[in-house]
Protein backbone atom coordinates (compact mmCIF):
# COMPACT_ATOMS: atom_id res chain seq x y z
CA UNK A 1 0.00 0.00 0.00
CA UNK A 2 1.48 3.32 0.38
CA UNK A 3 4.15 4.58 2.34
CA UNK A 4 4.39 6.90 5.07
CA UNK A 5 7.10 8.33 3.69
CA UNK A 6 5.00 9.79 0.46
CA UNK A 7 3.18 11.71 3.21
CA UNK A 8 5.50 13.25 5.66
CA UNK A 9 6.72 16.07 3.13
CA UNK A 10 4.91 18.57 1.73
CA UNK A 11 6.68 18.51 -1.23
CA UNK A 12 5.65 14.55 -1.94
CA UNK A 13 1.65 15.43 0.04
CA UNK A 14 0.71 16.67 -3.68
CA UNK A 15 1.08 13.22 -5.92
CA UNK A 16 0.05 11.30 -3.07
CA UNK A 17 -3.14 13.32 -2.52
CA UNK A 18 -3.49 12.54 -6.77
CA UNK A 19 -3.44 8.88 -5.82
CA UNK A 20 -6.06 9.27 -2.75
CA UNK A 21 -8.31 10.79 -5.13
CA UNK A 22 -8.07 7.79 -7.20
CA UNK A 23 -8.61 5.67 -4.62
CA UNK A 24 -11.72 7.69 -3.46
CA UNK A 25 -13.46 8.12 -6.78
CA UNK A 26 -12.64 4.45 -7.29
CA UNK A 27 -14.58 3.31 -4.04
CA UNK A 28 -16.95 6.69 -3.32
CA UNK A 29 -19.79 5.02 -4.85
CA UNK A 30 -19.89 1.85 -2.68
CA UNK A 31 -19.37 3.78 0.31
CA UNK A 32 -22.00 6.95 -0.39
CA UNK A 33 -24.68 3.98 -1.19
CA UNK A 34 -24.25 1.79 1.89
CA UNK A 35 -24.33 4.76 4.08
CA UNK A 36 -27.24 6.18 2.16
CA UNK A 37 -29.64 3.08 2.34
CA UNK A 38 -28.77 2.67 5.95
CA UNK A 39 -29.03 6.70 6.90
CA UNK A 40 -31.98 7.16 3.76
CA UNK A 41 -30.79 10.94 3.80
CA UNK A 42 -28.45 12.47 1.20
CA UNK A 43 -27.23 14.81 3.60
CA UNK A 44 -25.99 12.89 6.65
CA UNK A 45 -24.88 9.92 4.06
CA UNK A 46 -22.75 12.36 2.36
CA UNK A 47 -20.92 13.33 5.71
CA UNK A 48 -20.72 10.09 6.78
CA UNK A 49 -18.97 8.70 3.77
CA UNK A 50 -16.31 11.89 3.85
CA UNK A 51 -15.59 10.97 7.59
CA UNK A 52 -14.86 7.20 6.67
CA UNK A 53 -12.62 8.85 3.62
CA UNK A 54 -10.91 11.13 6.00
CA UNK A 55 -10.39 7.93 8.57
CA UNK A 56 -8.75 6.07 5.63
CA UNK A 57 -6.48 8.50 4.72
CA UNK A 58 -4.97 8.13 8.26
CA UNK A 59 -5.11 4.77 8.60
CA UNK A 60 -3.70 3.78 4.70
CA UNK A 61 -0.67 2.99 6.22
CA UNK A 62 -1.65 0.03 8.02
CA UNK A 63 -3.74 -1.65 5.30
CA UNK A 64 -1.84 -4.02 3.51
CA UNK A 65 -3.63 -5.26 0.13
CA UNK A 66 -7.20 -3.87 -1.83
CA UNK A 67 -8.85 -6.47 -0.40
CA UNK A 68 -8.35 -5.04 3.47
CA UNK A 69 -8.85 -1.57 2.16
CA UNK A 70 -12.20 -3.17 0.77
CA UNK A 71 -13.08 -4.94 3.86
CA UNK A 72 -11.83 -1.93 5.82
CA UNK A 73 -14.15 0.24 4.08
CA UNK A 74 -17.11 -1.94 4.39
CA UNK A 75 -17.06 -2.57 8.21
CA UNK A 76 -15.99 1.46 9.12
CA UNK A 77 -18.88 2.51 6.43
CA UNK A 78 -21.42 -0.28 8.38
CA UNK A 79 -20.51 1.22 11.96
CA UNK A 80 -20.66 4.85 11.24
CA UNK A 81 -23.90 4.47 9.10
CA UNK A 82 -25.56 2.67 11.67
CA UNK A 83 -24.09 4.56 14.70
CA UNK A 84 -25.35 7.84 12.87
CA UNK A 85 -28.75 6.03 12.20
CA UNK A 86 -28.97 5.31 16.14
CA UNK A 87 -28.16 9.30 16.88
CA UNK A 88 -30.75 10.38 15.13
CA UNK A 89 -33.45 7.51 16.63
CA UNK A 90 -32.28 9.09 19.95
CA UNK A 91 -32.59 12.83 19.36
CA UNK A 92 -36.15 12.08 18.42
CA UNK A 93 -38.62 9.48 17.87
CA UNK A 94 -37.23 8.91 14.49
CA UNK A 95 -38.24 5.74 14.37
CA UNK A 96 -41.74 5.92 14.37
CA UNK A 97 -41.66 9.26 12.72
CA UNK A 98 -39.78 7.48 9.66
CA UNK A 99 -42.48 4.07 10.05
CA UNK A 100 -45.09 6.86 9.61
CA UNK A 101 -44.00 8.45 6.97
CA UNK A 102 -42.74 5.38 4.70
CA UNK A 103 -45.88 4.02 4.77
CA UNK A 104 -47.34 7.02 3.43
CA UNK A 105 -44.61 6.85 0.60
CA UNK A 106 -45.29 2.89 0.39
CA UNK A 107 -49.27 3.22 0.14
CA UNK A 108 -49.24 6.72 -2.39
CA UNK A 109 -46.44 4.33 -4.42
CA UNK A 110 -48.71 1.15 -4.55
CA UNK A 111 -51.59 3.03 -5.72
CA UNK A 112 -49.60 4.97 -8.65
CA UNK A 113 -49.89 2.67 -11.64
CA UNK A 114 -46.38 3.85 -13.16
CA UNK A 115 -44.56 3.07 -9.87
CA UNK A 116 -42.31 0.66 -10.46
CA UNK A 117 -41.53 -2.12 -8.30
CA UNK A 118 -37.47 -1.62 -7.55
CA UNK A 119 -38.96 2.01 -5.44
CA UNK A 120 -41.00 -0.17 -3.48
CA UNK A 121 -38.30 -2.68 -2.71
CA UNK A 122 -35.92 0.13 -1.98
CA UNK A 123 -38.53 1.49 0.54
CA UNK A 124 -39.35 -1.67 2.05
CA UNK A 125 -35.41 -2.59 2.89
CA UNK A 126 -35.27 1.07 4.35
CA UNK A 127 -38.15 -0.10 6.93
CA UNK A 128 -35.91 -2.55 8.57
CA UNK A 129 -34.06 -2.11 11.53
CA UNK A 130 -30.55 -0.43 11.20
CA UNK A 131 -28.45 -3.78 11.48
CA UNK A 132 -30.59 -6.07 9.33
CA UNK A 133 -30.48 -3.26 6.44
CA UNK A 134 -26.81 -3.20 6.88
CA UNK A 135 -26.41 -7.24 6.55
CA UNK A 136 -28.84 -7.45 3.47
CA UNK A 137 -27.14 -4.24 1.63
CA UNK A 138 -23.30 -6.44 2.27
CA UNK A 139 -25.38 -9.70 1.08
CA UNK A 140 -26.97 -8.08 -2.15
CA UNK A 141 -25.15 -4.63 -2.70
CA UNK A 142 -21.74 -6.15 -2.34
CA UNK A 143 -23.04 -9.65 -3.35
CA UNK A 144 -20.45 -10.77 -0.25
CA UNK A 145 -21.96 -14.48 0.88
CA UNK A 146 -22.22 -14.79 5.10
CA UNK A 147 -18.88 -15.66 5.91
CA UNK A 148 -17.68 -12.74 4.26
CA UNK A 149 -19.98 -10.48 6.18
CA UNK A 150 -19.67 -12.61 9.20
CA UNK A 151 -15.31 -11.49 9.03
CA UNK A 152 -16.41 -7.87 8.30
CA UNK A 153 -18.32 -7.33 10.70
CA UNK A 154 -16.65 -9.08 13.46
CA UNK A 155 -19.60 -11.04 14.03
CA UNK A 156 -20.67 -14.49 14.40
CA UNK A 157 -21.66 -16.74 11.31
CA UNK A 158 -25.10 -17.32 13.02
CA UNK A 159 -25.74 -13.73 13.77
CA UNK A 160 -25.79 -12.71 10.25
CA UNK A 161 -27.47 -15.58 8.79
CA UNK A 162 -30.51 -15.11 11.42
CA UNK A 163 -30.27 -11.10 10.49
CA UNK A 164 -30.35 -12.23 6.37
CA UNK A 165 -33.23 -14.46 7.32
CA UNK A 166 -34.83 -12.33 9.23
CA UNK A 167 -34.45 -9.13 7.34
CA UNK A 168 -36.06 -11.43 4.18
CA UNK A 169 -38.93 -12.35 6.53
CA UNK A 170 -40.00 -9.19 7.51
CA UNK A 171 -39.81 -7.79 3.67
CA UNK A 172 -41.77 -10.50 2.76
CA UNK A 173 -44.31 -9.91 5.29
CA UNK A 174 -44.01 -6.00 5.26
CA UNK A 175 -45.00 -6.39 1.52
CA UNK A 176 -47.62 -8.37 1.75
CA UNK A 177 -49.32 -6.18 4.57
CA UNK A 178 -48.83 -3.28 2.65
CA UNK A 179 -50.73 -4.97 -0.11
CA UNK A 180 -53.46 -5.97 1.74
CA UNK A 181 -53.74 -2.30 3.23
CA UNK A 182 -54.10 -0.53 -0.37
CA UNK A 183 -56.53 -3.23 -1.75
CA UNK A 184 -58.47 -2.02 0.98
CA UNK A 185 -58.16 1.24 0.83
CA UNK B 1 -39.54 -7.52 -12.08
CA UNK B 2 -42.04 -7.77 -9.77
CA UNK B 3 -44.58 -5.06 -10.17
CA UNK B 4 -46.63 -4.58 -6.49
CA UNK B 5 -49.25 -2.24 -8.69
CA UNK B 6 -50.13 -5.38 -10.14
CA UNK B 7 -50.19 -7.33 -6.97
CA UNK B 8 -52.64 -4.91 -5.76
CA UNK B 9 -55.06 -5.76 -8.16
CA UNK B 10 -55.09 -8.81 -6.95
CA UNK B 11 -52.77 -11.74 -7.91
CA UNK B 12 -51.12 -13.48 -5.25
CA UNK B 13 -47.75 -13.04 -3.57
CA UNK B 14 -45.79 -16.20 -4.34
CA UNK B 15 -43.35 -14.20 -6.62
CA UNK B 16 -41.87 -12.82 -3.48
CA UNK B 17 -40.72 -16.00 -2.27
CA UNK B 18 -37.41 -16.94 -2.28
CA UNK B 19 -34.99 -16.76 -5.07
CA UNK B 20 -37.14 -14.26 -6.45
CA UNK B 21 -36.92 -11.72 -3.58
CA UNK B 22 -33.15 -12.23 -3.47
CA UNK B 23 -33.21 -11.33 -7.52
CA UNK B 24 -34.79 -8.17 -7.01
CA UNK B 25 -32.85 -7.44 -3.93
CA UNK B 26 -29.86 -7.79 -6.37
CA UNK B 27 -31.25 -6.08 -9.19
CA UNK B 28 -32.14 -2.95 -6.78
CA UNK B 29 -29.46 -2.68 -4.72
CA UNK B 30 -26.80 -1.04 -7.25
CA UNK B 31 -24.27 1.21 -6.16
CA UNK B 32 -25.78 5.02 -6.45
CA UNK B 33 -24.18 7.92 -7.89
CA UNK B 34 -22.73 9.83 -5.51
CA UNK B 35 -23.10 13.76 -5.33
CA UNK B 36 -21.36 16.05 -7.39
CA UNK B 37 -18.23 17.28 -6.20
CA UNK B 38 -17.61 14.43 -3.31
CA UNK B 39 -14.35 13.71 -4.47
CA UNK B 40 -13.31 17.31 -4.00
CA UNK B 41 -15.09 17.97 -0.77
CA UNK B 42 -13.31 14.49 0.48
CA UNK B 43 -9.60 16.31 -0.63
CA UNK B 44 -10.21 19.01 0.63
CA UNK B 45 -10.54 18.03 4.11
CA UNK B 46 -8.08 15.90 3.98
CA UNK B 47 -5.93 18.69 3.20
CA UNK B 48 -7.59 20.56 6.27
CA UNK B 49 -5.83 17.85 8.36
CA UNK B 50 -2.79 16.97 6.76
CA UNK B 51 -0.77 19.10 8.68
CA UNK B 52 -1.67 18.08 12.46
CA UNK B 53 -1.55 14.88 11.40
CA UNK B 54 1.51 14.26 9.92
CA UNK B 55 4.25 16.25 11.40
CA UNK B 56 7.43 15.63 9.57
CA UNK B 57 9.47 12.98 10.76
CA UNK B 58 13.05 11.81 9.93
CA UNK B 59 12.75 8.49 7.81
CA UNK B 60 15.37 6.81 9.03
CA UNK B 61 14.16 7.47 13.04
CA UNK B 62 10.30 6.34 12.26
CA UNK B 63 11.58 2.53 11.44
CA UNK B 64 10.55 0.63 14.53
CA UNK B 65 14.01 -1.50 14.01
CA UNK B 66 16.03 1.69 14.23
CA UNK B 67 14.29 2.52 17.41
CA UNK B 68 14.86 -0.57 19.10
CA UNK B 69 18.55 -0.18 17.77
CA UNK B 70 19.21 3.24 19.03
CA UNK B 71 17.54 2.25 22.54
CA UNK B 72 19.88 -0.53 22.93
CA UNK B 73 22.90 0.80 22.35
CA UNK B 74 22.11 3.90 25.02
CA UNK B 75 20.86 1.13 27.43
CA UNK B 76 24.82 -0.76 26.52
CA UNK B 77 26.58 2.45 27.00
CA UNK B 78 25.23 3.13 30.11
CA UNK B 79 25.44 -0.13 31.54
CA UNK B 80 29.39 -0.23 30.64
CA UNK B 81 30.25 3.73 31.77
CA UNK B 82 28.46 2.46 34.84
CA UNK B 83 30.95 -0.37 35.13
CA UNK B 84 34.11 1.90 34.43
CA UNK B 85 32.59 4.39 37.21
CA UNK B 86 32.93 1.74 39.54
CA UNK B 87 36.35 -0.22 38.73
CA UNK B 88 38.16 3.58 39.00
CA UNK B 89 36.52 4.10 42.10
CA UNK B 90 37.52 0.91 42.97
CA UNK B 91 41.04 1.74 41.98
CA UNK B 92 41.16 4.96 43.84
CA UNK B 93 40.10 3.21 47.19
CA UNK B 94 43.31 0.77 46.84
CA UNK B 95 45.87 2.94 45.91
CA UNK B 96 44.60 5.65 49.30
CA UNK B 97 44.77 2.12 51.41
CA UNK B 98 47.98 1.25 49.66
CA UNK B 99 49.73 4.38 50.76
CA UNK B 100 48.53 4.45 54.30
CA UNK B 101 49.88 1.37 55.07
CA UNK B 102 52.94 2.61 53.61
CA UNK B 103 52.64 5.77 55.92
CA UNK B 104 52.04 3.67 58.52
CA UNK B 105 55.06 1.11 57.88
CA UNK B 106 57.13 4.27 57.92
CA UNK B 107 55.95 5.71 60.94
CA UNK B 108 56.72 2.48 62.55
CA UNK B 109 60.10 2.49 61.11
CA UNK B 110 61.39 5.83 61.97
CA UNK B 111 59.56 5.17 65.72
CA UNK B 112 61.46 2.35 66.15
CA UNK B 113 64.78 3.66 64.74
CA UNK B 114 64.87 6.51 67.44
CA UNK B 115 63.94 3.47 70.35
CA UNK B 116 67.05 1.84 69.15
CA UNK B 117 69.09 4.75 69.25
CA UNK B 118 67.75 5.70 72.54
CA UNK B 119 68.94 1.77 73.40
CA UNK B 120 72.07 2.22 72.21
CA UNK B 121 73.03 5.29 74.03
CA UNK B 122 71.88 3.64 77.54
CA UNK B 123 73.73 1.09 77.32
CA UNK B 124 77.00 3.04 75.70
CA UNK B 125 76.69 4.92 79.07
Amino acid sequence: MHSAKTKSSPSSARPFLQEFRELVEAHQSRVFSIAYRILRDRGVAEEVAQDVFLALYQNLDRLESNEHLLAWLRRVTVHRATDACRRRASRVDFAAEEFREERTILANEFTSSFSKASTHVEHLVATLPPMQRAVLLLRYQEDMVPTEIATTLSMPLGTVKSHLQRALKLLRTKAARLQKEVAHG
Amino acid sequence: MADFGEHTKGQQNDEWDGATLEQELRSVLRPLAVPEGFAARVIARVQEVEVPLRPVQSPSTSKPIVRWAIAAVLLLTISFGGYEQRQRERRIAGERARQQVLLALQITSSTLQAVRTKVDSDHSN
